[in-house]
């Protein structure tokens, strides 16, 4: 049953699930991170990446249209939510769970509006195998990885070692003294905000071939995007990456060993367990 | 506009007083009840996961009760709904249906899809004494007093489809599902079809729910190689699933069979879904004056439907059913209810059907092929009614 | 450069400053002296706009800055040097400095080596994080940020708290040096009488949010009764 080829062909399935959850998962940590706010839409942020491949389609766009426009349209989007909600709840975690999680409720509801309660499909727009080491692996995968590894690293890049990054990180960490630094905080928590929910929507818009897009199909990658944060180190953006490769290789190299069902409560327990010993994270100071 | 319903309504209902008049003579309070509407609660998903469906439903149920009161109603009496949501959450549609049946006082109630649901329901009406139609395919052994089926059971989704798999596609299964009880139970029938033919079933496994990446169950059927993947994986699951499998290229050498598969899903599937074969008691695409007629007709009252499924057309047939029972039994006085269902025969735009004795309908076995990336079907083999097989276990 | 009329702070109900009135000529330093409790920190908090005044106004350079955003006022040229140090903790002595030099009214903006000359100890530290420094260090560390953005205003709040004598004239030297070299005014909040003598031109003495005493700094020496209002 463990043959090479398809013990391999398991850890790059791992590794996409991996590179989808970091993608999706360093959105929420930075918005929390730097504004102190839980977004609870962060899901729906990522099905509107789906639905705006499908609305490429709709307008006779190909999947690629879908694809670079999703980060755009999804960033314009929480920028527009920034200045009309999120503005007035910086920094009170309990009032941001309640308004984000009422939007959430209002995306779905819009979307079930413009697209209809039903699932939706766009043509698949690389289909195909590559040879890797041998074996053949869906093509349009190894694209996807490709393309989250490169995102991420741009994000790391930005991070840590542009202005713009260093802003970011200082506000994380002091914000009256970043504002008394001459740094616009509230321009900087819309540019942040924008940019986790692009981040999010880019990651939508990736997976349309690989999942259901529903109004409701959001939640699904949301509950493993803050598993990956509270494991990784809220806060870190390096724990992101580390929450991310648990949390996604366990639960692949897992659900290949035993079955699905023990395989994600078995990932839950391991997690609990870490979080347990090490309550601020695998990275967390 | 105003004036020609407000006639017609007062002319219809001077017609059916006076008919009622006749018929009750001498129970003045019957008579009372005559000049009443007949109630129906239809309890179905608005908001959360089942919405999808619940949608459909609702409005296949609109445009039966449309159809009911333009030929004059339940002996008429004109048919009112009361239309509850139950949030696709059990303990929701516990409070629904005690709110139907206590506050509202509807003389039925239609609705539910998930098993979980239905049992949540059921409880209620069962106590309460009211009677209940559930219009969704399920596990079957659900046996309560009361409590009436318009969806299929394992066996009238794979007695005959099995074997046509067998003759058809190949002998060797892999089977997954859902982590819950209607695929555990259909599988059950699957595989007792399959080894008693021969075949042989190579692998079977369960998923939770929302399971966002399906790729090592894909992984394990690729290096098992079997001629067909039996999916019982419901919902959004059986869409995830189906499509990483076909990016993975596998629909080149394994066949797509399930009976977990309708329109809706496959019009989720796009191009993923073609060649997908699944077996349910309707499709769209029956090829039948009565159907046509139905299709038609709901398209008229609802023009953004685009699609309707086994579950919503089980909705339709259950309110159909349930006027008819309404009208037999003269009221929805629970003993009088409960014994006028049993042997209700219907004309459904699946074909005939009945309701036997085991309180589930007999219904069609239908395969057909999805042949679109719009999610239509292509009929390969109506076998007609199959009773229902019920061994009683819930 | 900088005047304070009439300044009215409150956090909730309780009044903090009652009608502060001051100012700060060009090239001047002047200290802000008073007991624990006082109000000096909120007065520095109210000038940034970290705290929002109730009524009373700001002028710098002549401009109103009292409705202002924090950060429009820090890049008019104000650099706020805060009590307890508030360096980042997890960005390097660098990456701090870098910040702190955002200040600037030049295009550049780049790190001068020239602040290494005042704090040596920075130099040989430039990627260790800011939250590792010792106490002094880190001091220094807050010193030295808000001195490379080039202001035309200091505002320091007790720079000599806590720290070992040895230090605390090694802080004096510098803030003295700088602001003698570069013509840069000062607002000193300190509770060291010595020190405040050491650096300021002119000293005002706050009680319970007002300004109850003024003079001269030359006149802080014998002075009985500002040891009356700094007494514990
Ligand atoms: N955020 C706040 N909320 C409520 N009260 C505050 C707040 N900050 C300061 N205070 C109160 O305001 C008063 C003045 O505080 P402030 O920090 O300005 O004093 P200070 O003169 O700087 O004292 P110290 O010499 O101890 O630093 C104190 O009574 C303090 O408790
Ligand atoms: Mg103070």
């Amino acid at each position: 049953m463990l043959e090479l080829g398809s013990l391999l062909t398991q850890f790059l399935n791992g590794a996409t699930l991996v590179s989808v959850l970091i993608l999706i998962s360093i959105g929420l940590a930075i918005i929390f991170g730097v504004m102190g706010v839980i977004n609870l839409a962060h899901g729906e942020f990522f099905i509107l990446g789906a639905y705006t491949v499908i609305a490429a389609d709709v307008l006779r766009l190909s999947a690629w249209w879908g694809i670079a426009l999703a980060p755009v349209v999804v960033g314009l989007f929480g920028a527009l939510v920034e200045v009309g909600i999120i503005r007035f709840l910086y920094r009170r975690p309990l009032e941001t769970l309640l308004a984000t999680w009422g939007l959430s409720i209002v995306i779905r509801q819009l979307v079930r509006i413009v697209f209809g309660v039903g699932y939706r499909a766009s043509p698949h727009p690389l289909l195909g195998d590559v040879r890797v080491f041998g074996f053949t692996y869906p093509i349009y995968r190894v694209f996807l990885m490709a393309v989250c590894v490169a995102v991420i690293a741009i994000t790391f890049y930005v991070f840590y070692r542009t202005d713009f990054g260093l802003k970011i990180r200082a506000i994380t960490q002091d914000v009256e003294m970043a504002s008394a630094l001459a740094i616009n905080t509230s321009r900087m928590y819309l540019s942040t905000f924008a940019l986790g929910s692009a981040l999010a929507g880019l990651a939508g818009a990736l997976m349309t071939p690989e999942i259901t897009v529903s109004p409701e199909a959001g939640v699904n990658f949301l509950a493993r995007s803050f598993f990956v944060v509270i494991l990784g180190g809220i806060g870190q953006l390096a724990g992101v990456l580390g929450g991310g490769i648990v949390v996604g290789e366990l639960e692949t190299l897992l659900s290949y060993l035993i079955s699905a069902t023990t395989a994600q409560a078995a990932v839950l327990v391991i997690a609990i367990i870490i979080i347990r010993f090490r309550p601020r994270g695998l990275f967390g100071g | 506009m105003a004036n020609t319903i407000t006639r017609r309504e007062l002319l219809k209902s001077v017609g059916y007083a006076t008919g009622a008049s006749v018929a009750t003579l001498g129970h003045p309070a019957v008579l009372r009840a005559a000049a009443q509407p007949a109630k129906m609660g239809i309890l179905v998903s608005l908001t959360g996961v089942h919405a999808i469906f619940g949608e459909t439903m609702l409005h296949c149920a609109q445009y039966a009760q449309k159809e009911i009161n333009d030929r004059g109603g339940i002996e008429g009496r004109k048919l009112d709904f009361v239309i509850e949501d139950d949030e696709t959450d059990p303990k929701v549609g516990i409070e629904k249906a005690r709110k139907l049946i206590k506050r509202d006082q509807v003389d039925v109630v239609v609705g539910s899809i998930s098993s979980a649901m239905r049992n949540a329901v059921g409880s209620v009406t069962t106590k309460e004494k009211r009677v209940y139609l559930y219009p969704t395919y399920y596990e079957g052994g659900y046996c309560h007093d009361g409590v009436f089926i318009t969806g299929a059971v394992p066996n009238q989704q794979v007695e005959r489809f099995v074997p046509w798999i067998m003759e058809n596609v190949g002998k060797t299964f892999y089977i997954a599902g859902s982590d819950y009880i209607w695929p555990r139970e259909t599988s059950k029938v699957v595989r007792a079809l399959v080894e008693k033919r021969g075949g042989s079933i190579l692998g079977e496994e369960y998923f939770p729910w929302n399971t966002p990446d399906f790729s090592s169950l894909v992984n394990r059927v690729a290096s098992t190689k079997p001629a067909v993947m039996y999916s019982l994986l419901i919902g959004s699951d059986s869409v995830t699933f189906l499509k990483q499998f076909h990016n993975f290229g596998l629909k080149k050498t394994t066949r797509i069979c399930t009976s977990g598969v309708a329109e809706k899903e496959a019009a989720g599937l796009g191009e993923a879904g073609i060649g997908i074969v699944s077996s349910q008691s309707y499709f769209m695409s029956i090829d039948t004056p009565r159907n046509k007629e139905f299709v038609e007709g709901f398209r008229r009252m609802f023009p953004n439907e685009k699609l309707v499924d086994s579950i919503p057309e089980g909705m339709y047939n259950g309110v159909h059913v349930a006027a008819l029972a309404l009208a037999k039994a003269g009221s929805g006085d629970w003993s009088k209810l409960t014994k006028a269902v049993p042997g209700i025969r219907y004309k459904a735009p699946q074909g005939d059907i009945w309701m036997a004795d085991n309180r589930h309908a007999a219904l069609n076995s239908i395969i057909a092929e999805a042949y679109n990336e719009k999610g239509e079907f292509r009929i390969i083999k109506n076998f007609g009614v199959t009773p229902p097989q019920v061994n009683c276990f819930q | 450069m900088l005047q304070v009329e009439h300044l009215d702070t409150a956090y909730g109900q309780t009044r903090i400053l009652k009608g502060v009135t001051f100012e700060v000529g060009a090239r001047e330093i002047v200290a802000i002296l008073g007991r624990n409790g006082a109000g000096k920190t909120t007065l520095l908090r109210s000038i940034m706009g970290l705290t929002r005044a109730r009524s009373g106004g700001v002028r710098f350079k002549g401009r109103d800055i009292t409705e202002l955003p924090t950060y429009e006022i820090a890049a008019l040229g104000i650099s706020y040097v805060p009590q307890g140090k508030h360096i980042f903790p997890r960005l390097s002595v660098a990456e701090n400095l870098r910040l702190g030099a955002r200040l600037q009214r030049s295009a550049d903006k780049a790190l001068r080596p020239e602040v290494f000359g005042y704090f040596p100890v920075l130099g040989e530290r430039l990627s260790q994080h800011g939250g590792t420094l010792s106490g002094g260090e880190q001091q220094m560390l807050a010193l030295a940020r808000g001195l490379v953005g080039e202001p035309d205003l200091l505002l320091l709040d007790e720079p000599s708290e806590g720290l070992q004598p040895s230090l605390v004239d090694a802080i004096r030297g510098i803030i003295d040096r700088v602001c003698q070299e570069r013509g840069v005014a000062a607002l000193l909040v300190e509770q060291n009488l010595d020190f405040a003598r050491a650096l300021a031109d002119r000293y005002y003495v706050m009680e319970n949010g007002t300004i109850v005493l003024h003079g001269r700094a030359s006149e802080l020496a014998d002075e009985e009764v500002i040891r009356q209002y700094l007494a514990v």
